[in-house]
């Protein structure tokens, strides 16, 4: 599985990507802002996008809407933050992203599992929702 | 007693009293000649006026009138030459120690061709009252802080009928030196329309502004061309400055189409007039300084609180978040046989999402980073979801609001629900919130006990203190046993309307 890391915190970026390459996944790129993660996706067309709800002064669910709008490639779009799901259900809920993992549990099982989910029609859910 | 003695005692009595009464009079009688001369004095002349009948009668009697009186008292003569009467006339007389009484007059022309009967009563006290009383009914005005339109209305008026001027107005100075008119009446003629006037360097209001203190300015019978008072048609003016807080605000200018000479006293009474105006002023400001350093206080105290909320968020808790990334995947990679490890690093995992878990908890306390992401609509949910009771909540904001108010919306409906939770006993609450136009509306009502009082400690105090802040309105009903209605509305400023 190939999956782009997007959060414009460098200290999670870095050891996401190590915990996932641990776990199997092959982490085709990192980016910090939404024109990187774009450039990014059109660059190495992953599978899964994983996208921070907050990027600075960008919002993560801005960048979900134009990755998912894409053209070029079908990246799906799980969003991940620190803040706890139940308080940002309302946005997660109005973007196209499949589901949602909070950054402390993330996992290639937990990735593996939303975008099942998604592949059989279920609705999209998160991690232990 | 005969007949005749009879008639002739009364004819005497008769005489006797005529005589006593033009001696004992309080009130002041002459004849005199209507070319002007007093021809009879009684001595109540003397005490008001301080001269001597001798003095009195020495001189044309135009000499005793006010300077700026004379003109009318001529007009008066005249007419009583013409054989008319005259009733309730009143000019003003300069007595021997210089100081100014006003006299009303009852004069009749008699039977001898150029002469006349007068009675006058000296009204310069009864006047000063009714100065005083105008001046009253205005201070009780900004006393009760009507707005400063009603006091420059009233003023106007009550100056009006005063000043005997002919033409009234208060004006606003700009700092191009141009005059806004806020209330005025009479002949103005440069008045036709609202447009700033535009002041020449001689206008009074001109002067007023350079010298800081009250002017006045008199032009020829032609009206040279110029002045804002637009003096065409007046042959005088007086302006008296507005001063408030030091620095010249306005000025209030009286206009006469009759020459004026002294202008000291209208000045003087115009001034009175001014202060009461500058307080006024001064005052409607300061209540307005008020409401802006409230809310200025409110917003700073949520920029302090969003900016909290923001540093907690990507420092310790992205922090905490990425070592808890690392323990699970530390758990995932450790050797099935090291046992007590794996349980120890998954306790000290656990124990880092409790920890992360207050530091939400406490974040969501101090700002909903919702609110500032997603708006009313989603914070609203959010904070409905988390209500120990439930509550249904309806949106209808289309464009968002200002972030000062939707802050100020936030905090009043967690305030309600807090307290509903914790007095009401209600069973659910439901929670509205629409635009208007030009407001945001929030009605909340629960079916609880009732009873509710926002002066009694409880944190409708609170929710008071940030609308009246933001120039808001509020109403409670809480009846005992019906539960509680809370109406919010706060006004949304056409800046901010449509900004989303």
């Amino acid at each position: 599985m190939r999956a782009l890391i997007v959060d414009d915190n460098t200290d999670y970026l870095g050891v996401a990507r190590a915990v996932l390459r641990r776990q199997g996944i092959v982490v085709v790129g990192i980016a910090s802002t939404g024109p990187e993660a774009l450039a990014a996706a059109r660059a190495h067309e992953p599978d899964v996008a994983l996208v921070d709800v907050e990027l600075g002064s960008e919002s993560g669910f801005d960048v979900a809407v134009r990755l998912s709008r894409l053209a070029e490639w079908r990246t799906r779009v799980i969003l991940i933050s620190a803040r706890s799901q139940d308080d940002l259900q309302d946005l997660i809920a109005a973007s196209p992203a499949i589901g949602f993992l909070p950054k402390s549990r993330l996992s290639a099982g937990a990735i593996a599992e939303l975008l099942d989910r998604s592949d059989t029609g279920g609705r999209p859910r998160a991690l232990g929702a | 007693m005969s007949d005749a003695a009879a008639l002739g005692a009364d004819a005497a009595s008769a005489a006797f009293g005529l005589q006593e009464m033009f001696d004992l009079s309080l009130d002041l009688f002459c004849i005199a000649t209507v070319d002007g001369y007093f021809l009879r004095v009684n001595p109540a002349f003397e005490r008001t006026l301080g001269y001597t009948a001798e003095e009195l009668c020495s001189r044309r009697f135009f000499e005793f009138v006010h300077t700026d009186d004379v003109e009318r008292t001529h007009q008066a003569m005249d007419a009583l030459g013409r054989g008319e009467e005259l009733h309730l006339f009143e000019n003003r007389y300069v007595c021997r120690d210089g100081s100014v009484r006003w006299l009303q007059w009852n004069t009749r022309p008699g039977p001898a061709v150029g002469l006349v009967a007068a009675a006058a009563r000296d009204v310069t006290d009864s006047r000063a009252r009714k100065e005083q009383a105008a001046l009253r009914r205005v201070a009780t005005l900004v006393a009760h802080r009507a707005p400063p339109a009603d006091v420059f209305s009233a003023v106007v008026a009550e100056a009006a009928t005063l000043l005997e001027a002919d033409c009234w107005l208060i004006g606003r100075y700009a700092p191009d030196l141009t005059l806004t008119r806020l209330a005025s009446n009479g002949p103005w003629p440069a008045l036709a329309n609202d447009a700033p006037l535009i002041l020449e360097p001689d206008d009074p209001a001109a002067l007023v502004w350079r010298r800081r203190s009250s002017a006045s300015v008199s032009y020829d019978a032609r009206g040279q061309p110029g002045p804002v008072a637009g003096h065409r048609g007046l042959r005088c003016a007086v302006a008296a400055p507005i001063v408030v807080d030091d620095e010249i605000w306005g000025v209030m200018l009286a206009g006469w189409q009759r020459p004026r000479r002294n202008t000291a006293e209208a000045e003087q009474r115009m001034t009175d007039f001014t202060e009461l105006v500058a307080t006024a002023i001064a005052n409607a400001e300061s209540r307005a300084e008020l409401v802006a350093s409230r809310a200025r206080v409110v917003a700073a105290s949520d920029d302090t609180r969003r900016r909290i909320e923001r540093n907690l968020h990507d420092g310790a808790q992205q922090h905490l978040v990425t070592l808890a990334l690392q323990l699970r995947s530390l758990l995932s990679t450790a050797s099935a046989e090291s046992g007590q490890l794996r349980e120890d690093i998954d306790g000290i995992a656990s124990g880092l999402e409790d920890v992360l878990e207050e530091l939400r908890e406490l974040s969501r306390g101090i700002h909903p980073a919702v609110l500032s992401r997603g708006g009313l609509g989603p914070a609203l949910r959010t904070l409905a979801r988390r209500a120990p009771l439930p509550v249904e909540i309806a949106v209808r904001v289309p464009v968002r609001p200002a972030e000062h108010i939707e802050a100020a919306v936030y905090y009043v409906i967690a305030e309600i629900l807090t307290n509903a939770a914790k007095h009401s006993r209600a069973a659910a609450v439901a929670v509205e919130v629409e635009a208007l136009d030009g407001a945001v509306r929030v009605t909340a009502s629960d079916d609880g006990v009732g009873g509710a009082n926002a002066s009694r400690g409880s944190g409708l105090l609170g929710i008071r203190d940030r609308i009246d802040a933001l120039g808001g309105t509020m109403s409670l009903a809480s009846p005992p046993g019906e539960g509680t209605c809370i109406t919010v509305q706060i006004p949304v400023t056409s800046r901010e309307h449509g900004v989303a």
